[in-house]
């Protein structure tokens, strides 16, 4: 009985050793070796990654938005062709119109609605569609 | 002493390092739990940054290829990661001080990023309708967002370490 006693306590005392020796770990993750470090220093460079492709974005709509040269209508008119294989629902075909560029703020505020899935489906075969057709 | 009063002294010590454990779990347990949140929301932002980063170069290539329509699209869809972002990052519990700092940051910097994509998705449009000047005005306001935006992501990265 004494001895079922000392085995239950022992067990019960490794397991909070346990815990309390897992959760000195987790305090610290720059401690750790290995994946932890890969981690952070990952986490750093997908931040920085953004934010030079953001940087990169703006600069490029900017510069393209004063050129005065012509667009290149054949690489950019693909995406009128795929409008009537969207079939789902009404508002899809809406927003699908929405690709034209006209209503760009509705688009925005679409987004939080449950329909708003479909919507971004349908601009993603939009956009395939289109580079695939003329950008190269 | 014999061996039982030996197992009963054991017992008695064993007896006083579970009490000893038991204090310890409630006060080591948070840490471990504020550590895991403040690493969720890591793996969170760093996520969407991703995700915001492959919008970004649709956008930049579509601007690139004098192709306002596909821009318009890329920026549109820019427009929906940053918000689903903002969204995801909102219901993240940051538990310290500094995963909150970076919480705030992100949340900031999405939607800068929303911002900015709805002036890109705006400038597209103008100029679609061959309103350049227009779109001028609207690429450099997206630009500005766009810097903030990039300014408190980064804030936001060094704060999560």
């Amino acid at each position: 009985m004494v001895r079922r006693d000392i085995a239950a306590w022992g067990a019960a005392a490794v397991l909070v050793g346990g815990l309390g020796v897992g959760s000195a770990f987790a305090a610290s993750p720059s401690e750790h070796t290995g994946p932890a470090v890969t981690t952070t220093t990952q986490g750093g460079s997908d931040e920085q990654q953004a934010a030079d492709d953001v940087a990169e974005a703006a600069e490029d709509v900017q510069s393209e938005a004063g050129n005065q040269s012509a667009d290149d209508e054949s690489g950019d008119t693909q995406t009128t062709t795929t409008t009537t294989t969207h079939q789902t629902t009404t508002q899809t075909t809406t927003a699908q119109d929405d690709d034209q560029g006209e209503n760009e703020d509705d688009q925005g505020e679409d987004q939080q609605g449950g329909d708003q899935q479909t919507t971004t489906q349908s601009h993603t075969t939009t956009t395939s569609s289109g580079d695939d057709g003329g950008g190269d | 002493m014999t061996l039982g009063d030996r197992v009963e002294g054991l017992g008695v010590r064993s007896r006083v390092l579970v009490s000893a454990g038991l204090i310890l779990v409630p006060l080591l347990c948070p840490i471990s739990s504020a550590s895991a949140s403040d690493a969720s929301l890591r793996a969170s932002v760093q996520t969407w940054s991703k995700a915001i980063a492959a919008d970004a170069r649709a956008v930049s290539s579509n601007a690139s290829r004098r192709h306002p329509r596909l821009m318009t699209a890329s920026a549109v869809r820019f427009v929906t990661d940053a918000s689903r972002a903002r969204a995801s990052i909102s219901r993240q519990f940051a538990s310290t001080a500094k995963g909150r700092r970076a919480k705030g940051l992100a949340l900031a910097a999405f939607t800068d990023y929303t911002a900015a994509g709805r002036f890109w998705a705006a400038s597209g449009g103008a100029r679609t309708r061959g309103q350049k000047a227009l779109a001028t005005a609207l690429a450099r306001r997206a630009a500005l967002f766009a810097g903030n935006g990039n300014r408190y992501l980064l804030a936001a990265g060094k704060a999560l370490g």
